[in-house]
């Protein structure tokens, strides 16, 4: 452990991604501009011509994420999770290779909603930990298999009742389901694993209704009346900022989590979704849920009103800059070959993707986040 | 996921700009209240303060960290989600554990979940028998050590399961206005041994983490002036130091962290819930809790983490953020702040200490804060007693805890959960159920308005 985590550090410490300076001089940029910045917006002369301070109401905005990306996004969760329950149960059944693919297939449409929601990791996903319960990694494989060679009767309540975070969610169905970035041989499936794949996945989809739940029940309307009595956020500013900060939060996490530690490590352990071969396409996802974050929007087609449109009016080019780095990101992930625990010795597309990630957090943190807290 | 969220190499200068804005401008209508009211008060952590009042507001490195790469790598040791032994990467879990990640009993940094389902949520029960081990600390049940662990991994048997229920007391304030309190009930079930006889228990919920840092720069003699053992001046308040024992230093210490302050340091607090919570040994605590147990895993493997990992995941709290409070120039806050100071509650949750000019980072350093907490320990009636010494603190005393972040308890983790096993469902609950050395203070809040509460509260969620 210690050997590991120094060589890490030394990793760390050595392997300067971003270029310092770059960093310092915007953050020192903002610094420096402050005191214009607030002459700008002061509020308290009348005869400034100020920007449209306290008064700027973002409800359409909050409306819109909470009800359409937010609950619209964990609507497709839970009901694709039921569906992978369903596959897993006829797979149960009669255990053949269609079934099982039908199986993986159902865990892929899964896996898609979960990765676009990672830009909101907040409200009741947290309050109520259901994000360890349905995606913590690493797998435990050795307790998994020695749950497996067990007499355990394997139901619902013995997954989620009796064993911990480590050995049920995405992450243990995948262990099941895939090898190799392939769907596995169902000849070599044990009535174990099929009985464990159906208890978890049965887990997984009352851990994704109760997330659904949560929001439709009372979260969305908690969440879009920030800064009325009843709501947790005192303002509408904060609520705002939790978007925001969820959207860094998820760019944090792909650039310098998901991506960095195997990376850093040399260590493909480290690789989520690494069973299935899907990792590059939860990063992408999870991208992609920052941009639904940011415009409100959720399916093509379904543009609400989202941050973007407060950004656009108050500079055109900012608004743009997400918008192109957002997709320059998504771009740059999709360049690293598939699959990522095969290539974690491909460093120029590594360090392009995370570097066209960290652009993305710098622009949100540095400047979108200053620039909607003035409005 | 992996643990909670990560946070860039790039420190927060831009929620500084929310700052001034919020102090120059929505605030500016109660310019008129005869004494303004300074704005440094909004720096509740001195200049680790981070004005941000999001579910992440205690997630933050402060703006002034010095030792920046080391509190994220810290972040990552904080992060990590514990797997049993033998496996692939972060092995050593258990054999029995409360839970497998540090963020599982501080969700988002903040308090853990007391209740779920009817059984504890990230709760648990430190346990003891009458008597003291060699330090001076609670006697280890037999069987059970100093805690109770309801979670084990596969082949092991939790120790046990713990129910939870809460009666309704009603109860009236002067005005004849009811509010309730909700009294927890624990039933332990499903122990793996029969429990030994006399066995003392103390229910604890997990502490926000951030600030901590603050508090262990405070300097040991700040801290013992405000103490007053014997309550020398008779106003009804004593205040006493805990002296624990300190591990690395093999000596008797001041105890400043815990609900009852008896934990020296955060490395010391960090190392004991590592071993205590998770079951990961290390090198203060080299062995598991089952030794000596049926349950004891037999394995070579200890300890299980670095004195290196212990110390930055202890740097990762020790720097982060405090949160700033909010609302200052309101009026009702305002008042409900002067109501504060006349029922005495500043007594004990003192508003303003300084730090030494040494500490584990430089931000640390010389900073006045406002934890509203005097560290110390008070006879907090028989309501809340525990009935569980722990070194000196008897078992109805408790430490002040700090009240910094109260008011964002609720948007940080869904529910407010209040004092030491979570039983106050809001701000008001948790004065009412003050005791003991603070019952005059409660008695004083029974006995005001319905205004003068309300100011009270919203005084007590600017914080």
């Amino acid at each position: 452990m210690n050997s590991r985590l120094t060589q890490r550090n030394a990793l760390r410490n050595g392997a300067t991604r971003r270029p310092g300076p770059r960093i310092l001089g915007l953050a020192t940029s903002i610094a420096f501009s402050l005191p214009l910045f607030l002459t700008a917006i002061g509020c308290s002369d009348d005869d400034k011509p100020t920007s449209p301070t306290a008064e700027t109401d973002f409800a359409p905005v909050l409306t819109d994420f909470a009800e359409h990306v937010v609950v619209g996004t964990y609507d497709d969760l839970a009901a694709s999770a039921a569906r992978l329950v369903a596959r897993a149960e006829e797979l149960e059944q009669d255990p053949t290779q269609a079934r099982l693919d039908a199986v993986a297939t159902a865990w892929l449409e899964t896996r898609a909603p979960w990765e676009s929601s990672e830009a909101f990791l907040f409200g009741p996903v947290a309050f109520l930990s259901i994000d360890p319960s349905l995606d913590s990694w690493p797998v435990d494989r050795q307790q998994l298999s020695d749950v497996l060679a067990s007499q355990l009767e394997l139901t619902k309540d013995t997954v989620a009742e009796g064993l911990g975070p480590a050995l049920r969610g995405f992450h243990a169905a995948e262990y099941l389901v895939f090898q190799d970035g392939l769907v596995r041989d169902v000849a070599e499936l044990t009535q174990r694993e099929l009985e464990y794949l159906v208890a978890t996945s049965q887990v997984m989809a009352d851990d994704a209704a109760l997330l659904r739940d949560s929001w439709t029940g009372s979260y969305a309307e908690q969440f879009r009346r920030a800064g009325q009595s009843g709501s947790p956020y005192v303002t509408q500013r904060d609520a705002v900022l939790e978007i925001v900060e969820g959207m860094i939060g998820i760019c944090d996490e792909v650039a310098n989590g998901k991506i960095a530690d195997p990376f850093d490590e040399q260590d493909t352990r480290l690789v989520e979704s690494q069973f299935s071969w899907n990792s590059l396409t939860d990063f992408q996802n999870n991208i992609r849920s920052v941009k639904n974050a940011y415009t409100g929007g959720y399916h093509l087609g379904s543009d609400g009103t989202g941050l973007d449109e407060f950004v656009k009016e108050a500079d055109e080019s900012l608004d743009a800059r997400v918008k192109s780095e957002i997709d320059a990101a998504i771009a740059a992930v999709g360049a690293i070959p598939e699959p990522f625990r095969n290539n974690l010795d491909r460093a120029s597309e590594i360090e392009a993707a995370q570097s066209a990630i960290d652009d993305l957090r710098d622009t949100l943190e540095l400047l979108v986040k200053p620039l909607l807290v003035s409005l | 996921m992996k643990g909670g969220q990560r946070r860039a190499r790039v420190l927060r200068t831009a929620s500084v700009v929310g700052l001034v804005i919020l102090a120059g401008c929505s605030d500016e209508t109660s310019t008129s209240t005869p004494e303004p009211v300074d704005d440094t008060a909004y720096y509740s952590g001195g200049e680790t303060t981070i004005f941000n009042a999001t579910s992440q507001a205690f997630t933050f490195p402060a703006p002034n960290v010095a030792q920046v790469d080391r509190h994220f790598d810290g972040d990552l040791a904080f992060d990590v989600a514990f797997i049993a032994a033998g496996g692939t990467v972060h092995s050593g879990l258990g054999p029995v554990f409360n839970d497998n990640a540090c963020v599982a009993c501080h969700i988002s940094n903040g308090r853990g979940r007391s209740e779920s389902g009817g059984v504890v949520g990230s709760l648990l029960l430190r346990a003891s028998v009458p008597g003291t081990d060699p330090h001076g600390g609670p006697m280890p049940a037999p069987g059970f050590g100093g805690q109770l662990n309801d979670q084990a991994v596969f082949g092991t048997v939790p120790e046990v399961r713990v129910r939870v229920t809460y009666d309704v007391v009603t109860r009236s304030f002067e005005d004849g206005t009811t509010y309730e309190l909700h009294p927890p009930r624990y039933e332990l079930v499903d122990t793996y041994v029969p429990l030994p006889a006399g066995m003392l228990l103390s229910p604890r919920i997990g502490l926000p983490v951030f600030g901590r840092g603050l508090l262990e720069a405070v300097p040991e003699e700040t801290i013992l002036a405000l103490a007053d053992e014997n309550d020398a001046d008779e106003d009804g308040i004593s205040g006493r130091p805990n002296w624990v024992w300190d591990v690395l230093a093999e000596g008797v210490a001041l105890g400043r962290f815990g609900w009852k302050a008896n934990q020296p340091s955060l490395v010391q607090q960090a190392a004991a819930a590592y071993r205590n919570d998770m079951g990961i040994t290390n090198p203060l605590f080299p062995t598991e809790s089952t030794t000596e147990q049926e349950q004891h895993d037999g394995l070579a493997d200890d300890p299980e983490i670095s004195l290196e990992t212990v110390e930055l995941s202890a740097f990762y709290t020790q720097t982060l953020a405090v949160p700033a409070r909010r609302n200052i120039h309101d009026e009702t806050v305002r008042r409900g702040e002067r109501l504060f100071e006349e029922a005495k509650c500043v007594w004990c949750h003192v508003a303003r200490l300084e730090t030494g000019p040494e500490a584990v980072d430089a931000s640390l350093e010389n900073q006045v804060i406002h934890p509203y907490s005097d560290l110390l320990l008070h006879d907090m009636g028989e309501e809340l007693a525990d009935g569980r010494p722990d070194f000196v603190a008897t078992g109805s005393e408790w430490r002040t805890p700090p009240l910094w972040g109260l008011g964002l308890v609720r948007t940080v983790q869904g529910e407010v959960n209040l004092l030491h096993d979570g039983r106050a469902k809001s701000i008001l609950e948790a004065v009412m159920w003050h005791g003991g050395e603070a019952e005059g203070s409660r008695e004083v809040v029974r006995g005001m308005t319905r205004e003068e509460r309300a100011a009270l509260v919203a005084f007590l969620e600017s914080l």
